[in-house]
């Protein structure tokens, strides 16, 4: 009995939620499936984190260098531009309010994106909110920053339509350990909207379970309680040896 | 005098109790509350009662962007309801929400997880009452769409679609369940929470 249930607990840890990626898309509803997904016509866009004091400024050259480490076509590049203006470059900001908007509310970061009624993306900033723990954890800022530099490539929350998005970057609530990098499923919508060759877009549909955590699950995210199961199995063998 | 045990009599003693204690630290792990939020802060059934300043079911009856600064560089757009039953707030005919993106002349804003709204729409709304990118307690978790059951208006989720996301985020997950509430119960069960605050509820 108590074998079929560490069974039936390993399974049920090992494998996760199934997940999808989702994309910002022209009419503003990530599950209007049918409908274009926003993008970079470039497939790239600078980034501008001069406004950054340390050490958040290369927390923030990590973040989209680690996205870049990970795509196939997509790049972020260092740029230069001011904040809250339509220049094409993607600043990361600091500040008590958001681009020309009111107070962020219960927000910890944003990300504000404007593009063209086509999908094409002509500009998106983002903003740390100036007085929340974010800023005093290193790490926890770095995934903020990556999980905000998915947003300006065109990915929406992953758990917008009802999925879990459980472990992966672009979970909108996030719980659990922090996230070095982008995960698989962030990577595939990525890759989805930039494929490795031919224009950026794409009817932005997701097969289901194409990128879901069975397939291809995330580094640290998806089975996230794989090593409880490990350590199970472990005091389960020690179990029968009789101590 | 010990009593020496034989080993398979012994492994068969031992096997329940760390199979269980195994068991029962996964189960903990797994079912433990996560993380503090990073991107949103999460809100519960109790939070989003405690925190809200306005509370009330209405129809949205306009949606309209407008620039939010003078040089033109930020879009907002303005919800408004009526129709409306007060839970908490003092009671008017109709209220306005304003929200972070919208479109005008064919550029178009977003701020990802700013919910979108549609006139006609009917919703249970938990909101603050300032200029925020988004009001809404928990920035898109106060938000519930009412939609017609067969038995009567129910409840369901912050997205469109009736899905979990949104339920689940009121209360513990398992409460729930994404099913939809019938909207009368849902509401007493909030006049309820408004009136004696206490956690875990519903």
């Amino acid at each position: 009995m108590i074998r079929r249930l560490l069974i039936v607990a390993a399974l049920f840890t090992s494998a996760g939620g199934a997940q999808a990626y989702e994309l910002l898309r022209v009419n503003h509803d990530p599950c209007a499936r049918n409908d274009q997904n926003l993008f970079w016509s470039a497939a790239t866009v600078p980034v501008s984190v001069g406004t950054l004091g340390d050490p958040y400024q290369g927390l923030a050259v990590e973040a989209w260098q680690r996205w870049n480490m990970s795509l196939a076509r997509f790049r972020f590049s260092a740029g230069s531009g001011a904040p809250c203006t339509r220049d094409g470059v993607a600043t990361i900001a600091i500040a008590d309010q958001p681009c020309g908007l009111a107070a962020f509310g219960d927000a910890l970061a944003i990300t504000r994106s404007v593009w063209n009624g086509d999908g094409t993306l002509v500009d998106a900033d983002v903003t740390f909110k100036s007085d929340t723990f974010v800023l005093d954890d290193d790490d926890r800022f770095r995934q903020v920053a990556m999980h905000e530099l998915g947003h300006v490539l065109g990915l929406d929350h992953s758990d917008a339509c009802g999925r879990s998005g459980d472990g992966t970057l672009m979970k909108a609530v996030l719980s659990g350990p922090v996230l070095e990098a982008p995960q698989a499923d962030d990577i595939d919508g990525a890759d989805f909207i930039y494929p490795g060759s031919g224009s950026g877009g794409g009817d932005g549909s997701v097969p289901e379970g194409a990128n879901s955590c069975a397939i291809a699950p995330p580094r640290d995210g998806c089975p996230v309680a794989a090593p409880f199961v490990v350590m199970a199995a472990l005091l389960w063998r020690r179990a029968r040896r009789g101590n | 005098m010990v009593e020496a045990v034989p080993p398979r009599l012994s492994a068969r003693r031992t096997r329940p109790r760390w199979a269980v204690a195994a068991l029962a630290f996964v189960a903990v792990v797994l079912l433990a509350p996560g993380a503090p939020a990073t991107i949103v802060v999460a809100k519960d059934f109790a939070a989003l009662c405690a925190e809200a300043d306005l509370v009330f079911v209405g129809t949205v009856t306009g949606v309209q962007s407008r620039w939010s600064d003078p040089s033109k560089q930020a879009i907002e757009t303005v919800v408004t309801f009526g129709d409306l039953t007060w839970l908490r707030g003092a009671p008017r005919a109709s209220v306005a929400l304003t929200f972070g993106g919208g479109e005008i002349d064919g550029l178009h804003e977003v701020v990802a997880g700013v919910p979108q709204f549609k006139a006609g729409e009917r919703r249970v709304i938990f909101a603050h009452d300032g200029n925020f990118v988004s009001p809404l307690v928990g920035f898109d978790q106060g938000a519930f769409s009412v939609v017609d059951g067969a038995d009567g208006p129910v409840v369901i989720g912050t997205t469109a679609a009736p899905v979990a996301s949104g339920a689940l985020r009121l209360g513990t997950p398992d409460n729930t369940g994404g099913q939809p509430v019938p909207l009368d119960a849902f509401l007493d069960t909030v006049r309820r929470q408004l009136a004696s605050p206490s956690a875990g509820a519903p």
